[in-house]
C-alpha cells in the first residue's frame, strides 16, 4: 500500500517538474506497427485458440459463473480490488469495435481504445514481446471465436486520486520496455522458443518475479538472477523457476517440469492454488514440444545461491510418528489428517499424492503457501479436461488456527525439512483474507 | 389388534396358508458377490419345509425363516422379530433366520405384511409396534401348537403335556422327542380349534429378560454384510448423477460430445422423474411428498470412469426462483420476520392469552431461537441398483420403507407393481433420509434409460450432502408470564420453517399444555431448499426451542433448573418426566458440587411421540455436564440420559439407540449447519460439514433405567434422544460462562469467556 | 498398463487406469464390497485398509501408488473372524447401521498393531473415523476389551 502510494506521490512531482512537456505526452497515443496491416483474412482458428491457451487471458478476463472473456474478476491490487474487463467482441461493452491497431495497443502498450492507460495487472509488459504474427492470431481469435457479450465493465474501487491513469505512462516508459522478443542467437531454437513463451505468452514472471516498489516486475528475463526467482502474490507463494537445488527447480529434469505442466503432477509436486488457473486453463493444453521448449529455457537459468536451504531426507520422524508417545501437538495432527495420504515417510503416495518430504512449497522460509493450501485446499486440477480424482482437503473448517500452525510447524520440520515454525497469527491472517476452495470444478473453459 | 386378527383369526391363518402356496415370487436374480443374503432367500419354502403363515417357514433342518416387515437400519428390528417368535416358538434361538418380507407378495397378498403396523409397516419407525409384537407371537404359538398337535398324534399322547424346547419336541412321561423338522409336514396340516393363549408378559422368558446382539453383526465384522452400496449382479453398469446446484433448478443442456470419448462411458442422460401425476397406485405415503428433482446422469462400465466423466460433463441449469435466496443471513432473517408476529396457522388455544393474562403476570420473559438445515447424512451415501425392462422392474434399494420403494418403483417405471420385486439389501443408516422414496425414484429414472442391464446409481458424497431432503431451518419465539411462584401462567409460542416443515414439539408437549393460558401458531416461510424428515422431525428443533426457555424461566424465577423442571412438569399427567427427571438427577452428580467458572451442568426434558397425551411416545431427560475454555473451545465432560419407553423388550438393544441418539443429537447441536449461498448448499462433504469423532465424544454415554414408569407400550428409542441433548449442552453452557446460547450450531457461537 | 500388488495374500494383476483410487479397484474391478465407500475424500475412514501394514484411506490411494504393495482389507483381517477385535464386535454389539465398522475394525486393529495397550488418548488419536450412528463410545471400550485378550 504505502510504496504505490510513494509513487504515485513521486510521480506527481516528476509532473510538475516536466509540465506541460509531461501533458503533451501523456495524451499522445504511440503507432501501431499493425496499423499499416492490410492483409484481413483471419488466421486458422485452430492456431488462434491455440494461442489464446498459450496467452490464458481466460484465466483473468472470466469468473467461474460468469462467460468466457466477459471480464469482471477481481484482482488484488495494494489499492483495493481492480476488475477485469470484458474482451468479447461486443460492440458497446466489449472490444467489437477494436482495430487490429488498437487491438495491439492494449495488449502490447497498455493503452485502450479510448487511450486510458491499464493497470500493469494486465501483463502487457510481457505480451509486449508477442511477434505481430501472434498478436494477430489473437487478435482474430477475439473477434472470430468468442461469443460476444453485453456486460458493463466494473469500475476499480481504487480511491482518488490513485485512481489517476495517467501516471501510468510514465510508468510504462520506465518498466514496459517496448520490443518483440529477439532471438538469442548464441542459443538454439528450442531455447528461444523457450524462451519466448515463457517471457511473452506465458508471461511467467507475473506470478513468479518478484515486483518492485511501484508493481514492476523487477525484471523481464534472464539477464537478471531476479527473473522468475519467486514472488509472494495472491497469498499464494510462487516459487522460484531458477535452478535452486530445493526452492527452485534444481532437482527436476526437463522431463518433470513437462510433466507437471501437461499432467499437474511429477515426482515433486502438484499442481495448486492460483497455478491451478495457469494450469487448467493454459499449460496442459500445450503442445508437447512447447512444453519442451519451456523446460529447456527454465532448466538454463542458474539458481540464486543464497537461496538453497540444503535438505537430506531423515526418517527419524517415521520413528516419532509410530512410537506409542507423540511429542508435538502437530505430530498427533499429522497422523489423524495427512498420514493416510502424504504417509508416515512424508513421501505421498506415487504423482499423485505429492511428498512433503523436501517439497520446495514446504521448505520455502515464507510459509503462505503451506497456510493457504492446508486452509483452502488444493482445488481441482483438470488436465486436458479431465478431472483429477485427488484433492487437497480444505482444513478451514475442521482446525483452528493454531491446530493448523502446529500442523504447519511440523510439516516444516520434519523428514529432514528444516523450515520456519508458522504462528497462529499467520494462520489468522491468511484466514480472513483467503476463500474456500469448492471440489466444483471449475474451468474457465473456452469450450 | 389389527384388522387381519380381530375376530376371525382362523380365517387369517387359513387365508394366509393358501396365500403362502401362491407366494412364490419367481426367479430371484443371484447377485454375483451373494452368498446367500437373508434378504435374498427365495421365499418359496426349501425342500419339504412348511409355511406356518406367511410369517413364519421352517425347514427340515428346524431353522425357522422370520419374516420381517420393518427395515433394519441399525436399530435390531430384525432381532427384535426373532425375539417375539424366540418367545412363543420354543425354538433354538440361532435357528432364527430373519429374511425381509417381500412387498411384491404383500401386494399379491391382500397386505399381509403391510396391515400390522399400518403406515409404518415395512418402516424401520417401531420393531415394537404392538400389532407386530402380537402377530409374530400369535404365528409363533400357532405354530408350536400346531407342532405339538402333531407328536401328540404320532405318540398317542396328550398335546399339553408335550413340550416345545430348543427347537426339539419332548414327551417325558414316554421319553419320546422329535426335533421341529420331524414333524413340520403333519403339523403342517393341523387344524387348531380356536387360538393358542398368548403367554402372559409375567411368564416371559426371553422377552425383557435377554438382550440378543444384532443377528447381523457377524457378517458385518467381516465385511460379507451386502449393503446396497454392495449389490454386484452379472453386467451392471454404474451411474453418476448431478442435479440442479439450485433445488428446483431447471436442467437446461449439457455437452455430451465433450465427455463421450472418456474411458468407459456408455451413455449420458437427461432426468426427468415423474412429479406427482394421477395414479391408481395407492403407496403408505401419497408421491407429492418424495418428488425427485431433474438430473443428468453419466452411465458407465465403472463408477470412476461415470463420476469423472460427469465432472467433466459441462452442463448449463436454469436456477429458477430458488436464486433469490443469495445468502444464509436472508433466509435467518425471513425465519426471524416470521415470527415476530403470529403465525397464520394456530397450532394450540387454551384459556385465553390477552392483555389482562400479561398484566397479570410478575414477570415476562421472552426468547427468539434459531436452528439450520441439517442432513441426515447416513454413512452410506444414496444410491441404488435397477434392472428395468418392458414389463419388469427389480430394484435393489437400501431403502428405509420397502414398500414405498415398491410403489414408487412401479409409479416411476409405469409397470405393473405385480411385476415390481424389491431386494431389500442392509442399509448403512437413514435418519430419515431413506423413508419417502426420492432416492428410488431417481435410481428407477437413470436406469428406464438403460434398460436390459442393472444400473448401480451412486450419488456422490457432494451429490448427497447438496441435494438433501434437510432438517428445515426453523425459527422458533416463545413468550411467558410468570405468576408468584416463578410458574408460568400464560404463554405464547411461535415457529416458523420452510414449506412442509415439523410442528411437532411446541403446541403438543407439557410446557404449554400444563400453563393455563397458551397460545400457539406457525407460519410457513417460503423457502425453497427440499426439506424431510430428521432424526425426530420438528421435536428437533422444538424441544431446543422450549427446553431453553424453560431453563432461562427457572432464572428468570431464581430457581434451580432441575427444581423448576420438577415443580412445573409434576403439573403434567405422565409421570414419566418427573421419574426420568429426578433418576437423571440423581445419577449424573446434579447439585452434589460446585464447579468452577467455566464449568457446567444442564439439562433438558422432552417427549417424541406423545402426540399432547400423557404415557405416550418416549419421554428422555439429559443432564450434559461441559467445560468452555476462556478461548471459547467447549468440552463435553459427562452426559447422562434417564428415559421413559414405559417398559423395555431388549434392554442393551435400547442402551445402544440411547447412546446412539444421544451423540446425533450432540454433533446436530454443536457441528451441523447447512449454508446457503446464490440458492445452493455449501457444503459439500465432511471437511465442510463435520461429525464429531472419537477424540470429541465424552468417554461415556451413561444411561439410565430409573426413570422407567413401566407402563406397557415398550415405545419407540431412536428418536427421542436426539432431541434433549442440544438444549442440556445449550443450558450447561449459559451455567458454565453465563452466555445464553439460542442458535445452532454451537461451534458457530461466540463461546468466549473472561 | 497392468498393477501388480499383493491383497489379503494373494497376489492379483489389475488392468485399469492407474491413477484410479484402490477403493474403486476393491469394489468394481475385483468385487471385494467389505471396503466402504463413505465421502471419497480420506474423510471418514469407512474406506481403511491396510498398506504395507499402515492404516490408508484407499478412496484416495491412487492404484499405481500400491504398485508391489502389500494390501489387508477387512476381508482378510482374519480367515474366520477370530481377530480379538472382531470377537469383541459381535460380544459387544458394537455396531448399529454397521456401515462404518470395516473402516473402525481395520483402524483399529492397525492401532493395536502399534501401540498393544493403547489409552484413550492413544485412541482418540489414531481412531479418526466418522461413525454417524454414534457407536464411538462402545468402539473405545471394545478396543480396550480386544487389547486385553490379546495381553492375555
Ligand atoms: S471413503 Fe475414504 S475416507 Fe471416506
Ligand atoms: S454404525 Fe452406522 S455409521 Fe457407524
Amino acid at each position: 500500500m504505502k510504496t504505490l502510494r510513494n509513487w504515485v506521490i513521486g510521480i506527481l512531482v516528476v509532473v510538475v517538474v516536466v509540465g506541460v512537456a509531461a501533458f503533451v505526452f501523456v495524451n499522445t497515443k504511440p503507432q501501431s506497427p499493425l496499423a499499416a496491416v492490410a492483409d484481413t483474412t483471419p488466421a486458422d482458428p485452430h492456431d488462434a485458440l491455440y494461442v489464446a491457451q498459450l496467452a490464458d487471458c481466460v484465466a483473468c478476463h472470466s469468473t467461474p459463473n460468469g462467460k468466457p472473456f466477459a471480464g469482471g474478476l477481481a484482482m488484488g491490487s495494494p489499492l483495493g480490488p481492480i476488475y477485469s474487463t470484458n474482451i468479447t467482441p461486443d460492440k458497446d461493452t466489449g472490444i467489437g469495435n477494436y482495430t487490429l491497431a488498437d487491438f495491439d495497443l492494449a495488449v502490447r502498450h497498455g493503452i485502450a481504445k479510448d487511450g486510458h492507460r491499464l493497470y500493469p495487472a494486465m501483463p502487457y509488459p510481457s505480451y509486449a514481446k508477442l511477434t505481430d504474427d501472434d498478436v494477430k492470431k489473437l487478435y482474430d481469435y477475439f473477434m472470430h471465436t468468442v461469443q460476444p457479450v453485453n456486460q458493463q465493465n466494473k469500475p476499480t474501487d481504487i480511491p482518488s486520486p490513485y485512481n489517476q491513469r495517467w501516471p501510468l505512462a510514465f510508468w510504462n516508459v520506465l518498466f514496459a520496455r517496448d520490443g518483440v522478443y529477439k532471438p538469442d542467437p548464441s542459443k538454439d531454437a528450442q531455447w528461444n522458443r523457450g524462451a519466448y513463451l515463457v517471457q511473452s505468452l506465458g508471461h511467467c514472471g507475473a506470478c513468479h518475479t518478484e515486483r518492485g516498489a511501484v508493481f514492476n516486475e523487477v525484471a523481464l528475463d534472464q539477464s537478471s538472477n531476479a527473473y522468475l526467482g519467486g514472488a509472494l502474490l495472491d497469498t499464494w507463494r510462487a516459487p522460484s523457476l531458477r535452478g535452486e537445488n530445493n526452492l527452485g527447480l534444481g532437482r527436476w529434469s526437463e522431463d518433470d517440469i513437462v510433466s507437471f505442466l501437461k499432467t499437474g503432477h511429477n515426482q515433486y509436486s502438484t499442481v495448486f492454488g492460483s497455478m491451478l488457473d495457469a494450469f487448467n486453463n493454459s499449460t496442459t493444453y500445450m503442445t508437447g514440444d512447447d512444453l519442451k521448449a519451456i523446460a529447456h529455457y527454465l532448466k538454463s537459468l542458474p539458481g540464486n545461491p543464497t537461496n538453497t536451504p540444503d535438505w537430506k531426507y531423515d526418517d527419524s520422524t517415521v520413528a516419532e510418528l509410530t512410537s506409542d508417545k507423540l511429542d508435538t501437538p502437530g505430530a498427533g495432527l499429522y497422523l489423524k489428517n495427512c498420514q493416510s495420504c502424504h504417509g508416515l515417510d512424508g513421501k505421498g503416495r506415487g504423482v499423485d499424492l505429492p511428498p512433503l518430504a523436501g517439497s520446495g512449497t514446504v521448505l520455502d522460509p515464507d510459509p503462505s503457501s503451506v497456510i493457504n493450501v492446508l486452509l483452502n485446499g488444493g482445488g481441482r486440477i483438470v488436465a486436458d479436461g479431465v478431472p483429477d480424482s485427488y484433492r487437497m482437503t480444505p482444513f478451514r473448517v475442521l482446525l483452528k488456527d493454531q491446530q493448523i500452525a502446529d500442523l504447519a510447524t511440523f510439516i516444516r520440520s520434519s523428514w529432514g525439512n528444516n523450515a520456519p515454525p508458522v504462528t497462529a497469527a499467520q494462520v489468522k491472517t491468511l484466514r480472513d483474507s483467503t476463500d474456500p476452495t469448492s471440489d466444483h470444478v471449475v474451468l474457465l473453459k473456452m469450450r | 389388534m389389527n384388522e387381519m386378527l380381530k375376530g376371525n383369526r382362523r380365517q387369517f391363518i387359513v387365508s394366509a396358508l393358501a396365500a403362502g402356496g401362491a407366494m412364490v415370487v419367481g426367479p430371484r436374480l443371484a447377485l454375483a458377490n451373494s452368498e446367500a443374503q437373508v434378504w435374498d432367500k427365495d421365499v418359496a419354502p426349501a425342500n419339504g419345509a412348511a409355511e406356518f403363515t406367511p410369517w413364519l417357514t421352517i425347514n427340515p433342518d428346524d431353522t425357522v425363516i422370520v419374516r420381517v416387515a420393518a427395515v433394519d437400519i441399525g436399530n435390531g428390528t430384525l432381532t427384535q422379530a426373532c425375539s417375539f417368535v424366540m418367545e412363543e416358538l420354543g425354538s433354538k434361538w440361532e435357528n432364527l433366520i430373519p429374511e425381509y418380507a417381500d412387498p411384491n407378495a404383500d401386494y399379491k397378498n391382500g397386505g399381509v405384511y403391510s396391515k400390522p403396523g399400518s403406515l409404518l409397516a415395512y418402516f424401520s419407525g417401531r420393531s415394537t409396534n404392538p400389532d407386530r409384537a402380537s402377530t409374530y407371537m400369535l404365528a409363533a404359538a400357532t405354530a408350536r401348537e400346531q407342532l405339538k398337535a402333531a407328536a401328540a398324534q404320532a405318540w398317542g399322547v396328550p398335546a399339553n403335556e408335550i413340550v416345545a424346547k430348543d427347537s426339539t419336541l419332548s414327551h417325558q412321561a414316554s421319553g419320546k422327542s422329535a426335533r421341529f423338522g420331524e414333524m413340520i409336514a403333519a403339523a403342517a396340516q393341523v387344524k387348531l380349534d380356536g387360538d393358542p393363549k398368548l403367554k402372559d408378559p409375567s411368564e416371559w422368558t426371553w422377552l425383557t429378560k435377554q438382550s440378543p446382539g444384532k443377528v447381523q453383526i457377524p457378517k458385518i465384522v467381516n465385511g460379507s454384510a451386502i449393503y446396497g452400496m454392495d449389490v454386484r449382479l452379472p453386467d451392471m453398469v454404474y451411474a453418476a448423477l448431478r442435479q440442479s446446484p439450485v433445488h428446483g433448478g431447471k436442467l437446461v443442456s449439457y455437452d455430451a460430445d465433450a465427455i463421450k470419448n472418456m474411458p468407459g462411458v456408455l451413455k449420458v442422460v437427461a432426468v426427468k422423474p415423474k412429479a406427482n401425476e394421477p395414479t391408481d397406485l395407492k403407496p403408505p405415503f401419497p408421491f407429492g411428498v418424495n418428488p425427485a428433482q431433474e438430473a443428468v446422469a453419466v452411465i458407465a462400465e465403472h463408477y470412476w470412469q461415470a463420476r469423472t466423466a460427469l465432472d467433466a460433463l459441462p452442463v448449463v441449469w436454469d436456477d429458477g426462483p430458488g436464486a433469490q435466496w443469495t445468502s444464509t443471513a436472508k433466509m435467518n432473517q425471513a425465519a426471524f420476520d416470521a415470527v415476530s408476529k403470529p403465525g397464520e396457522k394456530v397450532e394450540l388455544s387454551q384459556g385465553t392469552v390477552d392483555d389482562a393474562a400479561w398484566k397479570a403476570a410478575t414477570k415476562v420473559v421472552e426468547g427468539t431461537y434459531l436452528t439450520p438445515f441439517c442432513e441426515q447424512a447416513p454413512m452410506e451415501p444414496l444410491n441404488g441398483t435397477a434392472l428395468v425392462t418392458k414389463d419388469r422392474v427389480d430394484l435393489w434399494h437400501p431403502s428405509a420403507h420397502t414398500q414405498e420403494a415398491f410403489y414408487v418403483a412401479a409409479d416411476e417405471a409405469g409397470v405393473d407393481p405385480k411385476n415390481v420385486y424389491v431386494h431389500q439389501p442392509y442399509v448403512g443408516g437413514s435418519f430419515g433420509r431413506r423413508v419417502f422414496g426420492d432416492d428410488s425414484r431417481m435410481v428407477v429414472a437413470i436406469a428406464k434409460q438403460f434398460p436390459g442391464r442393472p444400473v448401480h446409481v451412486i450419488w456422490s458424497r457432494e451429490e448427497a450432502t447438496r441435494q438433501g431432503r434437510y432438517r428445515p431451518l426453523m425459527a422458533g419465539y416463545l413468550k411467558a408470564g410468570l405468576g408468584a411462584d416463578g410458574m408460568p401462567t400464560v404463554v405464547e409460542g411461535r415457529m416458523s420453517g420452510g414449506p412442509g416443515f415439523y410442528a411437532t414439539g411446541m403446541a403438543d408437549t407439557a410446557f404449554t399444555l400444563v400453563t393455563p393460558n397458551a397460545q400457539v401458531t406457525s407460519q410457513i416461510v417460503p423457502f425453497h431448499i427440499l426439506q424431510g424428515p430428521y432424526r425426530g422431525p420438528g421435536y428437533n428443533s422444538n424441544a431446543f426451542f422450549v427446553e431453553t426457555f424453560v431453563d432461562e424461566l427457572a432464572h428468570a424465577a431464581g430457581m434451580d433448573p432441575m427444581d423448576y423442571r420438577i415443580k412445573l412438569y409434576s403439573k403434567w399427567a405422565d409421570k414419566g418426566w418427573v421419574k426420568t427427571l429426578t433418576e437423571v438427577r440423581d445419577k449424573s452428580g446434579w447439585g452434589k458440587d460446585t464447579l468452577p467458572k467455566g464449568q457446567g451442568r444442564g439439562v433438558a426434558v422432552a417427549n417424541w411421540g406423545m402426540g399432547g397425551k400423557p404415557d405416550e411416545g418416549t419421554t428422555v431427560a439429559t443432564v450434559a455436564k461441559v467445560e468452555v475454555t476462556k478461548a471459547g473451545d467447549l468440552k463435553i465432560l459427562q452426559l447422562d440420559v434417564a428415559f421413559d419407553t414405559g417398559k423395555v423388550f431388549n434392554e442393551d438393544a435400547v442402551r445402544a439407540e440411547m447412546e446412539g441418539g444421544t451423540l446425533f443429537g450432540l454433533n446436530m447441536s454443536l457441528n451441523e449447519g447447512l449454508n446457503i449461498n446464490n440458492g445452493q448448499i455449501v457444503e459439500g462433504n465432511f471437511d465442510q460439514y463435520p461429525i464429531i469423532r472419537m477424540a470429541d465424544t465424552p468417554a461415556n454415554v451413561n444411561v439410565h433405567f430409573g426413570g422407567l414408569t413401566g407402563n406397557a407400550r415398550y415405545n419407540e428409542v431412536g428418536e427421542p434422544p436426539a432431541g434433549v441433548i442440544g438444549p442440556a449442552v445449550g443450558n450447561a453452557i449459559f451455567a458454565a460462562i453465563g452466555k445464553r446460547i439460542r442458535q445452532t450450531p454451537f461451534r458457530t457461537q461466540d463461546l468466549t469467556w473472561s | 498398463m497392468s498393477v501388480s500388488l499383493t491383497i489379503n495374500g494373494k497376489p492379483v494383476e489389475i488392468d485399469a487406469d492407474p491413477s484410479t483410487p484402490m477403493l474403486w479397484v476393491l469394489r468394481d474391478y475385483l468385487g471385494m464390497t467389505g471396503t466402504k465407500f463413505g465421502c471419497g475424500i480420506a474423510q471418514c475412514g469407512a474406506c481403511t485398509i491396510h498398506l504395507d501394514g499402515q492404516p490408508t484411506r484407499s478412496c484416495q490411494l491412487p492404484l499405481e501408488a500400491a504398485h508391489g504393495a502389500n494390501i489387508t482389507t477387512i476381508e482378510g483381517l482374519s480367515p474366520d473372524s477370530s481377530h480379538p477385535l472382531q470377537k469383541v464386535w459381535i460380544e459387544a454389539n458394537v455396531p448399529q447401521c454397521g456401515y462404518c465398522q470395516s473402516g473402525m475394525l481395520m483402524a483399529a486393529a492397525a492401532l493395536l498393531k502399534e501401540i498393544p495397550n493403547p489409552t484413550d488418548a492413544d485412541i482418540d488419536q489414531y481412531i479418526s473415523n466418522i461413525c454417524r450412528c454414534g457407536t464411538y463410545t462402545r468402539v473405545r471400550a471394545a478396543i480396550h476389551k480386544a487389547a486385553e485378550m490379546m495381553q492375555a
